[in-house]
């Protein structure tokens, strides 16, 4: 009886590390316990779709696969396949591929690319302890038949330690797509002239990356390049990645004018492995990207460049004015060159003007000798005599033998009625004479009472 | 002698309260008489009395164009394409809601023309038209141009009280909208004026069931937008002597712009072998496909796949994007080069005209 009580225990035993065994059989066939891997390209996250992880074809890829303590393989092996099930029997670029540790040596068994190009980058694979990092890429294979998708096709990957199968697991390969988009980069900056500053716009523009392949993006600038400081270049952007960048200009001592700065922003294709006879790796350029206007000239000023001169003149554009009221208008002139200015009022009443400080006698035909190292200022003295009105100012410059005009228009408010204001008083009118009364009354009625 | 004082004191206070009526502001009317005169009752039955009920335009007491999740202000400033905006109009009818039929939005690019108009240049990515549409009674929105270029949001209305209502139209600039960045004098901000050239006028009008219609007009600008997108590499092989292609259709290329622009593409001076040891020039490169007719050689270093030298590719005027899958390469391979492979950065160049 005893004896058959050891008999069902061990009975009870063995059966129970028979379930234990194919149970752990099944385990290692999907290597959920003894085998982890991890996939990404250099620089990236592990990416996933449908809750498989993602390769994107054409790309250096770094497969890091790990052993726990069970497995101690002499040769690993990493192979890809097209499918779900069982590896195809035709085996090319764009359906298997497979690369193998033996312990010294990083190899790809299919040597697709001959002597010209390969699909491991031995230089970069590596064993740390029980992990192996094979640095791999495949074909650019995936079809592009729709634009608007990044297209993909379900894959198996497999690992084997020692030619037994570990791990398994599905991969989804996508077409590589490097795609860029850029917005916001459109700046008018304004500064005064003849004035050393930073300027530094609260707009920002906008990179994004749309594809699925990390881009390295850097500027230049066309001019002042190294007076321009933008944030967030000279860098990566990932896939799905959104920069801001900051822009920060240092200006000189400009004259007034225009300054024109056109960017180049650069987004070069990173981790693209080179296959076949002629390998070209996509390099985006946007010319004019940002582009920076900068108006040195005076706030709320129209700034003109005189055609065909180095003479910018600035003035005023609208001007309000209230009927009666007197006004200093000041316009700017700037540029080597000797200018004869004409002036001429309409509807308004024109007082003065003086040229630098200096009255001008003739203001139909006088002289200006400007220069590019200062501002020379003509002030006009206005009044507004007649309310309501639309008035002109007009500027007529000749250089050169050519006339330009500008014109400044002067809105005049109306007549302002004299208002009865103390309508709003009357109460407090009223109470001050009635106590001025009293007191006056106070005092007469004791003159009667008691001087007597 | 006393009564003289005392009428000296009656003097002085009178002076004085006269002195203070003469100045004071207070006017006494008290009473005021109507010349009314003596009126004669008589009947005249041959008369009527014809009474019409004018019927009183709708009041636009405010409007805006603002970022759908913030509410904050575009009107004569930038948006963005591919973010949420909407206009809002705060109306107030003569009577009731009832009497509106229709708040209109019309939106066009003004071509550097304040004399441009609604649809004056067709196109999706030109003009917009937006429609609160009240004539049944329930208020429907309707975005009845463009189809694709532009899409629609939610209608959010808020009923102040019966006569007074505020309309949010939402809708969404897709990326080839055209961007209108000002005249680069800054934004005139004044109130229902359209008065910088580049940019997006709008109209918005308020039509009642009596056929008045009330209008302002004012303006906003949009970013420039550019996208580039094509396969990270593109390859090909043949025996040294013969002509290595790509195939067409073997990549797409596909961008956004929306502005005139020239896509221009070219490599490295050299292709240089992986490896060293050898390279082939670029002028063994041809390119064909999109706006090339024929061939198109880097041997000057450039190849128009859009646009030419002298000039830009027009804008799309409808379509928020384009593709072009015929583009190919080509590389004639010199007789005695090296086996390997030979390998540049292939160099898309897209110049947004900024003028």
């Amino acid at each position: 009886m005893k004896n058959h009580g050891y008999s069902l225990l061990l009975i009870s035993f063995i059966t129970l590390m028979l379930f234990a065994t194919v149970f752990q059989g099944l385990g290692e066939g999907n290597g959920e316990n003894q085998v982890s891997v991890s996939i990404h390209i250099p620089s990236e996250n592990e990416r996933e779709l449908f809750n498989s992880s993602v390769m994107v074809t054409g790309l250096w890829h770094y497969v890091n696969i790990t052993f726990d303590e069970t497995i101690n393989p002499n040769v690993v092996n990493l192979i890809l396949y097209k499918g779900e099930n069982t590896a195809p029997l035709q085996k090319n670029e764009a359906t298997y591929y497979s690369w193998e540790y033996d312990g010294t040596e990083w190899k790809d068994n299919m040597n697709y690319g001959g002597g010209s190009y390969t699909y491991i980058d031995q230089t970069r694979c590596k064993k740390t302890g029980k992990t192996y990092a094979f640095c791999i890429a495949t074909d650019d294979f995936v079809a592009n038949n729709n634009p608007n998708a990044i297209e993909y096709e379900n894959w198996t990957m497999v690992v084997k330690a020692d030619g037994t199968e570990v791990f398994s697991t599905p991969l989804v390969m996508e077409e590589p797509v490097a795609s860029v988009a850029v917005t916001r980069a459109d700046y008018n900056l304004r500064v005064e002239p003849f004035t050393e500053t930073v300027l530094k716009p609260v707009q920002e523009f906008i990179t994004i990356n749309t594809g699925n392949v990390p881009l390295h993006i850097k500027v230049f600038y066309n001019k002042l390049n190294e007076s321009i400081v933008t944030s967030n270049v000279n860098t990566i952007i990932h896939p799905g990645e959104t920069l801001n960048h900051s822009v920060a200009v240092a200006t000189k001592r400009w004259q007034p004018g225009y300054v024109s700065i056109s960017g180049t922003l650069y987004a070069d294709a990173l981790y693209v492995v080179p296959t076949g006879f002629i390998s070209l790796d996509t390099s985006y350029v946007f010319n004019g990207v940002p582009r920076i206007v900068i108006q040195v000239g005076h706030s709320n000023y129209e700034l003109e460049e005189i055609p065909n001169n180095d003479v910018t003149f600035q003035y005023k554009k609208n001007i309000e004015m209230n009927y009666g009221e007197t006004k200093n208008v000041t316009a700017y002139l700037c540029g080597d060159g000797n200018i004869t200015i004409s002036i001429a009022n309409s509807n308004i009443t024109l007082l003065n003007v003086w040229s630098d400080g200096v009255i001008v006698d003739n203001i139909q035909n006088f002289t200006v000798r400007s220069t590019n190292s200062s501002e020379h200022q003509i002030v006009v003295q206005l009044q507004a005599l007649k309310p309501n009105a639309t008035a002109y100012l007009s500027y007529t410059l000749k250089l050169s033998g050519s006339s330009h005009v500008y014109t400044s228009t002067i809105r005049v408010g109306p007549e302002t009625p004299v208002k009865r204001e103390y309508a709003e008083n009357t109460l407090a009118y009223i109470v001050v004479g009635v106590a001025i009364a009293g007191v006056v009354i106070y005092m007469i009625y004791n003159q009667l009472r008691y001087r007597r | 002698m006393e009564k003289k004082r005392t009428l000296s004191y009656l003097t002085i206070i009178m002076l004085v309260l006269s002195m203070l009526m003469v100045s004071s502001p207070v006017s006494l009317h008290f009473i005021q008489i109507a010349g009314a005169g003596h009126v004669d009752t008589q009947y005249d039955n041959d008369t009527y009395l014809n009474v019409t009920v004018v019927s009183a335009p709708a009041v636009i007491n405010s409007y805006d164009i603002q970022v759908a999740s913030t509410g904050a202000s575009r009107r004569n400033a930038m948006i963005d394409v591919n973010t949420e905006y909407m206009f809002v109009v705060n109306v107030t009818c003569p009577t009731t809601w009832q009497e509106i039929e229709y708040i209109n939005i019309t939106a066009w690019y003004d071509a550097g023309s304040e004399a441009s108009t609604y649809n004056g240049t067709a196109g999706g990515n030109l003009n917009m038209f937006l429609q609160y549409q009240n004539t049944t009674g329930t208020a429907v929105y309707n975005k009845l141009w463009p189809d694709n270029e532009v899409t629609k949001g939610d209608l959010v209305e808020t009923v102040y009280n019966e006569s007074c209502h505020v309309i949010k139209l939402e809708f969404t600039p897709l990326n080839q909208v055209r961007s209108a960045v000002g005249d680069g004098g800054g934004w005139d901000n004044t109130t229902n004026a359209t008065n910088d050239a580049g940019s997006w006028n709008f109209k918005i009008e308020a039509t009642t069931s009596g056929g008045n219609t009330t209008w302002v007009k004012d303006e906003y600008g949009v970013y420039r937008y550019c996208e580039v997108s094509s396969s990270a590499s593109v390859s090909a092989s043949a025996l040294p002597g013969h002509r290595a292609s790509t195939s067409p259709g073997d990549f797409t290329i596909t961008y956004k712009a929306n502005t005139p622009y020239k896509l221009t593409v070219t490599t490295n001076v050299t292709l240089n072998r992986v490896g060293g040891g050898d390279s082939i020039s670029r002028a063994y490169i041809n390119v064909s496909g999109g706006d090339i007719s024929g061939y198109d050689s880097l041997s000057d270093g450039i190849a128009y796949i859009l646009g030419s030298s002298g000039s830009y590719h027009a804008q799309e005027i409808d379509d928020p994007q384009e593709t072009i899958n015929d583009v190919a390469y080509h590389c004639d391979i010199p007789y005695g080069t090296l086996s390997g492979t030979y390998s540049s950065k292939l160099y898309y160049t897209l110049s947004l005209d900024t003028t």
